[in-house]
């Protein structure tokens, strides 16, 4: 069967002209929320209680502070009956604390179910710490997708004239399950990849790693993730010896005096999270003027590509002026030394002509951070998302070391996680090269562990696969997977060169979507299986603080919906797989991850629904029952076994891709505050799409001019990679070499038609935050 | 029972009082006498450069026919006054009639300065500034094509000396003793692009020049100009017009104060100590200060015709000083000067935007907050004039590009 | 030879004064000022030589050239015979060190061994990699540059390095296997070193910034080597323009020392190279080794000049230990001059800046600028000495040529430096002010190539450390790919002085717009030149953001945003509409006429000028309004 290629710019099928086709229902939307490329969305901090006084147990030791005054409460309250199974329940009335399906602040929030088939009523859980009653746009809007008029209900197969037509789920189970085995007979089991996602839950990314090392055998597996949190998490590891985006609860940043915000902007991508930032002087690192740098105290407004000799530069005007707490940096860091010297070249004139910052803001900035009795240094997307995206977490985090930030009461180093379950999708085994619990999949110690659980042979366990990018970039080529299982994302929109991505998912011989819209990717596949959406099903996610929280059913999905969990028993029962290895219960598999996860750096063994179902606010890690969990890390100790943080000796370089000649401006990508990831879900919520209806390109009035465009013209901005439709939007305050794209947008209006696929090579991460563009009217040839 | 108002003087702004009066005196209160010194009735001075270019005396009157013929007007040309008599509240003209008043409106004007160097008086020399000022320069340059003829003084009326002289056919050169020209509305900047585009209309300018003497050759006429640094500037025609002084000679012997610098001392309301005797236009001195533009004079008018027809209830209306702004155009180069020019706001920004190439200037004097408009120069293209006179002592709606790109 | 860095005669950079390089003198403690290289004085003393670029050279540098070249006459004072004790402490300076770590003096030998242990840590999760230590494998493919990382006709190379898709991993990112000599180790006297790849080797001669930096981009962007570095001093490399970070007491000395070289480079310290036998590429050194070159480098950076008899430098190190006690007079108004008075007085020195000119940086600045920096100064308590021409010295004083007598204990002369062409000149090289290299830095001989201070490029910016760092960019691409340009560094001055910001740049043509901005009362000042929307130069005093900002725009060519004032005054640009005059705008002065009352009366059925006059009496005064009240006819006409 032959799917329709997705050429460049093409889009799916059936998609509307234009920079995207308003009118009707979204023109194409998958309802997973998929990382996607460039998911520069700062994960907002759940709110957690002041930082108690004196030390607390550090990293994995001892009790965290579960009963002292400072316990975070749990979003509860009083803790509801557990829920019968879905198929039995009476149309459901009580209201039903759950979370947003959306960023990885995971609001907490209360959904009413209403009567059959017309979805639920959300409004805010008033005492959930992380969002203290608040909610923004997207969280108000989120039931609307479950009445989405193009809602996946049944199994769709691409029949011999290549359209997708409805199919019992036996039909296409088993259609799937031949072709896997088939193409597994012939070509051996890397021949199959998996794609995740960081919106899945827990359970699903658990069972989705173990489904594909167990079921299928391959070491082709990673998640869109890797596009979202990979530098930051690379860097955290490197640094800390674990990565938990915040060793510390989001509340905690409201007695904050001063936070360094380095790449995020929570204001449009996070908004509940400012409701922790109010009293904190905030020094925002970002190239353009967004909403949260117009409520900063200081704006460093950089040039694109140029984070790393700004942070260098930062590091070295703290030695130069003194502020180094050395007695920090001598008790609790290795390897100060070469990072110093490495920063010893960056004197501010020189990151003044390099990054455009004035010296007098580089100055300010230290002596506001380095003068704060509570400081913090937290990243997100704008920094991480480079070729050097690894490299420039790590030198954020050499500063916050440098000033003693990390570990001390009040203050610390954090990277913005942006995903739903960005933070527990990173931990349980959907990552090329990890098993649950945060191992490595090639630490025996670690396969024997898992392989134990698993009740398979340790050396059964597949070694590491590519790394998303690379995985798709392989497609249907000679040594590439040549079927691809996709869950929760949609990386025909949300994958760098987007282009290239579209036409490698269609040289695939097997493409698999299971969503619960048509999203762009599911329209391309040969076969679609309807999910359940998070109003309708029970499970786990991590918010960014590494708080464990339930996610709850309130009503039952549509007919002809079976949970991903079913689906995965269904296709390993028919790849061999006893039935109960792959358990279709949530909590049946979150009991296996507790045990999988047992003894890793993300150690949820003492997490149980029954604890966090009376109301326990339980932050990994936490190794057995009676363990309070763990809200704050690194009080006394780092997790490597020295127990020290690590510098990382890192150097200033250019973007991969540097603007000049056909292409003379930097082009940057990111969110908008209307939509989400690639929109698949937005861009099905009316009042989302009447804020944000199409792409748009911002735009400085001169450059403008300069290219014949006045507001609200459409725009073709092109790249050596491909080209985009956009409408333009002057915008004063953007540097005049510089233009901003959102990327939720589907077809021609696909800003990651543009975005340069160049890697870092610690980490994967393409760079999304930078490449070179040029931009013109449209019509010109 | 109707009054008499006197009006000695018949220039711009006393016709400006005399039209004022008769057309709102609808109750018929006065009888206006105007005592003109010169033998033509008012004439508009600020396009006195236009008569040499060829337009008619005439067509520069101000005094149109319902004026002239105005029962009510009792105009006497070539009657200079000799003195005034405060108590009996008559005026005394030259040929010593005496006329009576029960309102006296001093306009008198102002008299060119030369200055006392050797040989300012000798034949050959003239001033610019009535028509017959003009006529005798005509005459004095007949035939001249192409000889020098030298102006003393690169203000204002010192620029339109030279252009005159330019179009009598005469090689100008323009002697100005500060460093540039217009020293008074310009800055520096301004002054260089308008020295620059004179330059290229032929025109010499000698600024920093200090006129050492008029020098007198055989015939005992004028033969050249002496400048301190040396130079002799050959020519047989010196045109002085370096400045006015106010016409303020019947003061002293009528009793009435003169203000430090000259001028009939008088009050934001015009009037001198005595509460019958006002005094308006060049002749002036509001709290001290004179004031040379056409422009404040006219206020100036309008405060005391208030005070002539509305009595007690014009009380609110004063000469508040006039702002001095002026746009002008020199010799076919447009200059403007706004509001404070030089910048003498204490705190004030200067932000400039010259294109030598293309012969403009433009400057804008700007509050600490760097918005708030408080003057500016412009010089070669002066058409955002009165948009930015608009704008005095309000913020930039705009950016400064556009504002400087705007034209009526 | 002795390879140094450029002082101030030509303009440098943020201060800095071209490449970091070692401590002077070819292997020996500095040589005393007084004595005269064979062969004439140095040019009179008191000139204290003109800061344009270029003209240092053309005025009579010393004329015997302190390095002892074959052929040059003989040879100034023997070098001290005592080989470099390794670990000894030549050059680390014991000043106690206010700075946060250890002042361990590093020597030679215990860089180098830093060399091995440096690489980071971190096990870096990426997926799919062994956890090879990120140091040791190269960085992304994009190529490091760091002067003006953006846009524009580049002014520096293009990144060099392959992009496209999945070149994440470099393809010869294998560490490169030691050289058989123990890299680094100072070999016995006697022994001939011998350059271990005789004919892939790259030699570089110099151990300063421009070197340093080479050697670094050439491992990372897979040069499989080997690669040599011969370096006259004995001690590591440094960061020159943090001198006067150093003297202002802000760091100390172990602070400035360069991050160690690529496992596996060879290194050299106190070898001077002293003759390039370009027939069997091979180059002799002092202790009588030979190395061979498949490519051979010249880095040899330039030496200050020293205008006066008996008064110190500031270029290295030990130069910072040197320096005399109480009252210092600094010679010199260049940047370097500044930036030394002003780190002076940081230090609690009473300080005199005597320098040409009724300002420092006369031949750069603007007056009202000039007269910024001086006030700036003066609030600094340096004690000003302007329109100084220094005739001598008479028992102590310095004798100005106007008569006047300035007492100082110590005299430091900023004047400037001059390329060390020596080995160059003597190889037959061609030599100008510096040795004359092509787009390729390419010498006259196709297998030297020459780049830093010592070279001479139409494009370059000697004395500036972006100049330094973008020749070590283009030079390590075409070595190490084949690919890339060397295209020119823009000049940007900006004294490293903490509370002075003042940039200049470019250079003005007579006929070019310009935009001024002064604010005397606050001390700020701006002056940009453009040429059909571009910068030519600028010029900007106390305005930081828009230093910031106008610095990137001239890097990389960018044209200057239209709203001007918002760029001086680091504002967002207002925003842009139509702008009409307000109601309340008084259109007709003269008869005090408003936009207002002109459009009643056109409404009440005034349709042309004339009967506007009538009605409103405009355009009967001076009649400047008349174009604005025909405008405002036909607009109000036309409903």
């Amino acid at each position: 069967m032959r799917r329709a290629s997705a050429g460049p710019g093409a889009g799916a099928p059936g998609e509307g002209g234009g920079p995207t086709a308003g009118a009707g229902p979204p023109a194409a939307s998958g309802f997973r929320a998929d990382a996607g490329a460039g998911a520069s969305s700062d994960p907002g901090t759940g709110a957690a209680p002041r930082p108690g006084a004196g030390t607390r147990p550090g990293y994995g030791h001892g009790p965290g502070a579960a009963g002292g005054s400072g316990a975070p409460r749990s979003d509860a309250g009083t803790a509801p009956a557990p829920v019968p199974p879905a198929a039995s329940v009476a149309p459901a009335a009580p209201e039903v604390p759950t979370h947003c399906p959306y960023c990885a602040l995971q609001c907490g929030t209360r959904l009413t179910a209403r009567d059959a088939g017309a979805g639920a009523v959300v409004r805010p859980s008033p005492d959930f710490p992380v969002n203290q009653g608040g909610l923004c746009q997207k969280g108000w809007t989120a039931p609307a997708v479950l009445t989405a008029s193009d809602r996946l209900t049944t199994p769709l197969v691409r029949d011999a004239a290549g359209a997708l037509v409805p199919a019992d789920w036996d039909t296409a189970l088993d259609l799937i399950a031949n072709r896997l085995r088939a193409l597994r007979d012939a070509h051996g089991p890397d021949a199959v990849g998996v794609f995740g996602g960081g919106g899945l839950t827990n359970e699903k990314a658990y069972l989705l790693g173990k489904f594909a090392r167990v079921a299928l055998g391959t070491s082709q597996i990673d998640y869109n993730g890797r596009f979202c949190m990979s530098s930051a998490a690379t860097a955290g590891n490197a640094a800390f010896g674990v990565d938990r985006g915040l060793p510390f609860p989001v509340t905690d940043l409201g007695d904050a005096d001063v936070i360094l915000l380095a790449g995020a902007n929570p204001a449009d991508t996070m908004p509940p999270l400012m409701r922790h930032l109010g009293r904190a002087a905030l020094v925002v690192v970002d190239p353009r003027r967004t909403a949260t740098a117009e409520r900063a105290a200081l704006h460093l407004q950089n040039a694109p590509g140029t984070d790393l000799a700004l942070a260098l530069g930062l590091l070295h005007l703290a030695v130069a002026e003194g502020l180094v707490d050395t007695a920090y940096v001598a008790g609790r860091t290795a390897g100060f030394e070469a990072a110093r010297q490495r920063a010893m070249a960056w004197w501010p004139e020189r990151v003044e002509r390099v990054t455009g910052v004035p010296v007098t803001a580089l100055r300010e900035a230290v002596t506001l951070l380095a003068g704060a009795e509570r400081a913090y240094v937290l990243t997100g997307r704008g920094a991480e998302q480079h070729s050097k995206g690894t490299d420039t977490a790590a030198a954020f985090v050499n500063l916050a070391l440098a000033l003693g930030l990390p570990g001390r009461a009040g203050s610390g180093y954090g990277c913005l996680t942006g995903q739903g379950n960005g933070q527990g999708g990173r931990e349980h085994g959907q990552k090329a090269d990890q098993l649950p619990g945060y191992r490595m999949i090639a630490d025996p110690a670690a396969r024997a562990h898992v392989a134990g659980v698993w009740g398979v042979p340790a050396d059964s366990l597949p070694g590491p696969g590519r790394g998303a990018y690379e995985l798709l970039d392989a497609l249907g080529t000679a040594d590439g997977p040549k079927a691809l299982l996709v869950f929760g994302s949609n990386p025909a929109v949300s994958a760098p060169r987007a282009g290239h991505v579209s036409e490698r998912l269609a040289a695939l011989d097997l493409l698999v979507v299971a969503d619960f819209v048509p999203s762009e990717t599911a329209r391309m596949a040969d076969v679609v299986l309807p999910v359940t959406q998070w109003a309708e099903e029970e499970g786990t996610m991590t918010n960014l603080e590494g708080r464990v929280l339930r996610r709850r059913r309130a009503l039952r999905p549509p007919a002809g919906v079976r949970t991903d969990l079913e689906v995965l028993q269904g296709l390993a029962v028919r790849l061999g797989q006893p039935e109960d290895r792959f358990p279709t219960a949530p909590r049946a598999a979150f009991e296996e991850l507790r045990r999988a996860s047992r003894g890793g750096r993300a150690d949820y063994a003492g997490i149980s629904y029954e604890r966090l179902d009376a109301g326990e606010a339980l932050h990994w890690p936490c190794p057995d029952e009676e363990h309070p969990g763990t809200p704050r890390l690194f009080l006394d100790r780092f997790a490597h076994p020295d127990g020290r943080a690590r510098f990382a000796a890192v150097e200033h370089r250019d973007p991969a891709e540097n603007p000049g000649g056909r292409f003379p401006l930097y082009a940057t990508t990111g969110r908008s505050p209307a939509h989400y990831q690639s929109g698949a879900q937005t861009r099905r919520v009316p009042e989302l799409t009447a804020a944000a209806p199409e792409a748009y390109v911002e735009i400085h009035p001169d450059t403008a001019r300069r290219a014949g465009l006045d507001e609200g013209a459409t725009a073709r901005i092109s790249s050596a990679r491909g080209s985009t439709l956009a409408r333009v939007r002057l915008v004063g305050t953007l540097r005049t070499d510089t233009v901003f794209l959102p990327f939720h947008f589907p077809a021609e209006g696909r800003a990651n038609l543009l975005t340069n696929d160049a890697l870092d090579p610690r980490s994967g991460m393409p760079e999304f935050k930078v490449c070179a563009v040029r931009v013109e009217p449209i019509g010109t040839p | 029972m109707t009054r008499t108002l006197v009006i000695v003087g018949h220039g711009m702004i006393g016709h400006r009082v005399a039209t004022d009066v008769l057309a709102r005196d609808t109750a018929g209160e006065w009888r206006v006498t105007v005592l003109a010194e010169e033998s033509r009735p008012a004439y508009n001075r600020v396009a006195l450069s236009t008569y040499l270019g060829g337009r008619a005396a005439a067509a520069l009157t101000l005094a149109r026919p319902d004026f002239l013929d105005d029962p009510r007007l009792d105009l006497r040309l070539s009657t200079p006054v000799a003195a005034i008599d405060r108590d009996s509240r008559t005026v005394k003209t030259a040929d010593g009639t005496a006329v009576p008043y029960d309102a006296l409106v001093l306009a008198t004007g102002s008299r060119p300065f030369v200055p006392p160097v050797p040989g300012h008086d000798l034949p050959g020399c003239f001033v610019y500034r009535t028509l017959d000022d003009l006529d005798a320069i005509r005459a004095a340059a007949e035939g001249s094509e192409g000889r020098p003829g030298v102006v003393i003084g690169g203000g204002l009326l010192g620029l339109e000396a030279a252009g005159a002289l330019r179009k009598l056919g005469m090689k100008a050169h323009v002697v100005e003793m500060a460093p540039r020209l217009m020293a008074v509305q310009l800055d520096q900047g301004g002054g260089d692009i308008l020295a620059r585009m004179i330059r290229e209309l032929g025109v010499e300018v000698h600024c920093s020049a200090v006129t050492e003497a008029v020098e007198a050759g055989p015939d005992g006429s004028v033969s050249g100009v002496r400048l301190a640094d040396g130079t002799l500037l050959e020519t047989d025609l010196v045109v002085f017009s370096a400045g006015i002084r106010p016409r303020d000679d019947l003061a002293e012997q009528a009793g009435l104060r003169r203000a430090e610098r000259g001028g009939f001392l008088v009050d934001n309301r015009l009037r001198t100590e005595d509460d019958r005797v006002w005094a308006v236009g060049e002749c002036a001195a509001v709290e001290g200060r004179c004031y040379g533009l056409a422009t404040p004079g006219y206020q100036m008018a309008k405060v005391v015709v208030e005070q002539l027809l509305d009595g007690d209830d014009a009380a609110g209306s004063v000469f508040d000083g006039a702002d001095m702004s002026t746009k002008l155009k020199l010799l076919g180069v447009d200059v403007a000067s706004i509001g404070d020019a030089h910048a003498t706001t204490p705190g004030a920004i200067e932000y400039v935007q010259a294109d030598p190439a293309a012969g403009t200037y433009a400057k804008l004097v700007l509050a600490e907050d760097g918005r708030t408009l408080l003057g500016g120069v412009l010089a070669g293209d002066a058409k955002p004039y009165p948009l930015l006179r608009s704008l005095l002592n309000r913020e930039l709606p705009a950016p400064v590009d556009q504002m400087l790109a705007w034209k009526p | 030879m002795r390879d140094g860095m450029r002082d101030t005669t030509r303009p440098t950079d943020s201060g800095e004064a071209g490449a970091a390089v070692g401590t002077t003198g070819p292997g020996g403690a500095r040589e005393t000022a007084a004595t005269t290289g064979p062969g004439g004085a140095r040019d009179a003393p008191g000139t204290t030589g003109p800061e344009s670029p270029g003209q240092a050279a053309d005025a009579p540098g010393p004329s015997g050239s302190r390095a002892t070249a074959e052929s040059a006459g003989p040879e100034g004072p023997r070098r001290d015979p005592t080989p470099p004790v390794p670990g000894g402490a030549r050059t680390a300076v014991e000043a106690t060190c206010p700075g946060s770590h250890a002042a361990t003096p590093v020597t030679g030998r215990a860089r180098v061994q830093q060399a091995e242990a440096a690489g980071p840590v971190g096990t870096g999760e990426a997926a799919g990699r062994a956890g090879v230590p990120a140091a040791a494998r190269a960085p992304g493919p994009g190529a490091l540059r760091d002067a003006g990382a953006v846009t524009g006709p580049r002014n520096g190379p293009r990144a060099a390095g392959p992009t496209g898709p999945g070149t994440a991993r470099n393809p010869a990112a294998t560490a490169t296997t030691p050289a058989r000599e123990h890299p680094g180790a100072p070999g016995p006297r006697a022994r001939h070193g011998t350059c271990p790849g005789a004919r892939t080797g790259i030699l570089v001669i110099g151990g300063g910034t421009a070197a340093h930096r080479l050697v670094q981009r050439l491992h990372e962007l897979g040069h499989p080597g080997p690669v040599t570095l011969l370096g006259a001093e004995p001690g590591p490399a440094y960061h020159r323009p943090l001198l006067t970070s150093v003297l202002g007491g802000g760091l100390c000395p172990a602070d400035l020392v360069l991050p160690p070289l690529p496992e596996g480079t060879v290194v050299r310290t106190g070898t001077t190279a002293v003759a390039v036998d370009r027939w069997r590429r091979v180059v002799r050194t002092d202790d009588g080794g030979e190395y061979a070159y498949a490519t051979l480098v010249l880095a040899t950076g330039a030496r200050p000049r020293e205008p006066l008899e008996g008064a110190g430098v500031l270029r290295t190190l030990d130069d910072c230990a040197r320096l005399g006690p109480g009252h210092v007079t600094v010679v010199g108004g260049g940047v370097l001059g500044v930036e030394t008075a002003a780190a002076l007085r940081r230090a609690g020195r009473r300080v005199t800046l005597a320098h040409p000119g009724p300002y420092p940086m006369a031949d750069r600045l603007p007056a009202a600028a000039g007269r910024l920096l001086a006030a700036r100064l003066a609030r600094l308590g340096v004690e000003a000495e302007p329109d100084a021409e220094i005739t001598g010295r008479e028992h102590g004083k310095l004798r100005l040529r106007d008569g006047r007598l300035l007492d100082a204990d110590t005299v430091l002369q900023c004047a400037g430096v001059t390329p060390d062409t020596a080995l160059a000149r003597a190889a037959g090289l061609t030599v100008r002010t510096g040795v004359v290299v092509d787009d390729a830095l390419r010498t006259s001989d196709p297998y030297v190539r020459a780049l830093g201070d010592c070279a001479e490029h139409p494009g370059a910016a000697p004395g500036t450390h972006a100049n330094a760092w973008d020749q070590a960019e283009a030079l390590a691409g075409l070595l190490a790919t084949g690919r890339g340009r060397y295209r020119g560094t823009r000049y940007v001055v900006r004294p490293r002085v903490p509370g002075l910001d003042l940039v200049t740049m470019g250079r003005a043509h007579e006929d070019d717009q310009r935009v001024a901005f002064s604010d005397p009362a606050r001390g700020r000042f701006a002056e940009l030149s453009l040429r059909n929307g571009m910068l030519t130069s600028a010029t900007l005093v106390g305005l930081p953001r828009a230093i910031a900002a106008v610095t990137q725009l001239h890097d990389h060519g960018l044209p200057v945003p239209a709203d001007r004032l918002a760029l001086l005054l680091g504002t967002a640009p207002a925003e842009a509409g139509p702008v009409e005059l307000p109601d309340e705008a008084v259109v007709c002065r003269c008869n005090n006429v408003t936009k207002a009352a002109l459009t009643a009366a056109i409404r009440a059925g005034a349709r042309d000028l004339p009967a506007l006059a009538t009605a409103t009496r405009a355009t009967t005064g001076c009649g400047s309004c008349t174009p604005t009240v025909r405008a405002l006819c036909t607009e109000v006409r036309t409903p």
